[in-house]
């Protein structure tokens, strides 16, 4: 095995759970997940020789997870409709009602506010970490975290302001 | 702040078993690359025996110098040229021969996610593809250059066709263009989408029960009842805008100064069409699947 693929397959091993995470709370399925993540590591492995040497590779992965995920958001026929039937999940019944509830109240957002809310919230980034990966600026940023705040606030009780 | 958090850790808690196959990403790239590998030497064998050819015919008398095709003569590399409005439509009927046929989805593949199969507001247009693509087509090079005057479009689907054409999609997209965009600014690009309204396509335009969920940061209705809605991120970011029309035709339209991989324009600092310019092109009236 060639040691590029060694140190991509080491790499993977170590930020796959996080990736998965990552890529549920911005989806809310877990099948959709594991795809995202896989078209993330298919361009980490097309430009492993370049990132791997890079200070930072997992801004760079996290960038290309949410580009596959905006893109899925952007593409009208292949974003979720509502059906009669409601397919199998394999973690439906150890669903807490807070876990549910956060996902519902974070489906409800339009998809970039559900990435700052994400990004900033859950894999702890800054806000100008957060304007990198999601390739925007420092203001759209704050912006988009208040509205999203604000969405989130009128639905639960202790949400933070802007200013904790 | 510490709520929220711990909020979402709670939601992504437990996560089921990876469906994720490392080795088969590793071989499928592994093949991809080797594909991609013999389609560049393939590709550079055909470009000789082309020029061969073409340099022993011309040598020999068999083609008149001045022959090309494309408007205007162009020549066979006519990747980079402005849409003449006036552009005839025989001239885009040339590259159709070139174009992909849809093969591998259609509505009723059980292959296909459930959600690919949702309802639409219409049924699916009764115009046959080809007259299809050449009506659109032709409207889309009358638009680009009256709302981009000083961009010069190339057809990144068909690098061949001397103007934008569109190409088939899968269902229930119908048709999509896609061009590389040069301007003063630099390099960028802009894809046209065109497919029929699923279900709830409205409520894209914060028309559904919660007026803040739709997926465009803004949107309005106009009187004809077009729905209209766009993402303005902060300048150098992309735009992208949806138009939803009466009849039932969803547009998408995207606007990116991004790079590919292994380009190496510089970063343009706005994308190559606003929010505006891009709404202005998916609301030309020809633009649609109902004529």
């Amino acid at each position: 095995m060639a040691a590029d693929e060694m140190g991509y397959r080491d790499y993977v091993a170590h930020r796959m759970d996080g990736l998965r995470r990552t890529a549920y709370l911005l989806c809310g399925d877990w099948h959709m997940a594991d795809d995202l993540v896989s078209t993330a590591l298919v361009k980490l492995l097309r430009h492993w020789r370049r990132i791997s040497v890079m200070e930072q590779p997992d801004a760079y992965v996290r960038r290309m997870l949410l580009r596959a995920w905006l893109d899925e958001k952007r593409r009208p026929w292949r974003r979720e409709h509502a059906t009669a039937v409601l397919p199998d999940r394999a973690t439906a019944v150890a669903d807490s009602a807070e876990r549910l509830t956060i996902l519902a109240h974070l489906a409800e957002l339009p998809p970039r506010r559900r990435a700052v809310l994400v990004l900033r919230y859950f894999c702890d980034l800054s806000v100008a970490e957060t304007a990198e990966a999601l390739g925007c600026s420092e203001g759209t940023v704050k912006s988009q975290t208040a509205r999203a705040l604000d969405a989130l606030r009128a639905r639960l009780v202790s949400v933070p302001t802007m200013e904790e | 702040m510490d709520h929220l958090s711990e909020s979402l850790r709670l939601a992504a808690a437990e996560p089921p078993p990876s469906g994720i196959d490392l080795d088969g990403l590793i071989e499928g790239e592994d093949r991809a690359r080797r594909h991609r590998q013999w389609f560049v030497a393939g590709g550079a064998a055909a470009l000789v025996m082309v020029a061969v050819v073409a340099t022993v015919a011309v040598a020999g008398g068999l083609v008149p110098r001045s022959a090309g095709y494309g408007v205007g003569g162009a020549g066979p590399a006519a990747t980079s040229t402005k849409p003449d409005p006036g552009g005839q439509p025989e001239a885009l009927g040339k590259c159709t021969a070139v174009l992909p046929t849809p093969t591998s989805t259609s509505p009723t593949d059980p292959g296909k996610r459930q959600v690919d199969n949702a309802p639409t507001l219409k049924p699916a247009p009764t115009e046959p593809r080809k007259e299809a693509i050449l009506r659109l087509s032709t409207v889309l090079n009358r638009a680009l250059p009256t709302v981009l005057p000083a961009a010069n479009f190339a057809d990144e689907v068909h690098p061949n066709c001397a103007q934008i054409q569109f190409a088939p999609d899968v269902y229930p997209a119908l048709y999509y263009a896609s061009m590389v965009v040069k301007d003063t600014a630099g390099v960028g690009s802009i894809t046209v989408m065109i497919s029929q309204a699923h279900e709830g396509a409205e409520n894209d335009f914060g028309r559904g029960q919660d007026p803040g969920s739709g997926l465009y940061d803004s949107h309005e209705v106009r009187t004809d009842g077009t729905m209209v809605g766009w993402l303005s991120g902060a300048p150098g970011e992309g735009s992208q805008v949806g138009v939803l029309r009466k009849d039932g035709t969803y547009l998408t339209l995207l606007s990116q100064n991004e790079n590919k991989p292994g380009d190496t324009n510089p970063i343009r600092p706005t994308p190559p069409a606003t929010a505006e310019q891009l709404i202005a092109i998916g609301t030309d009236p020809g633009l649609t699947l109902y004529p």
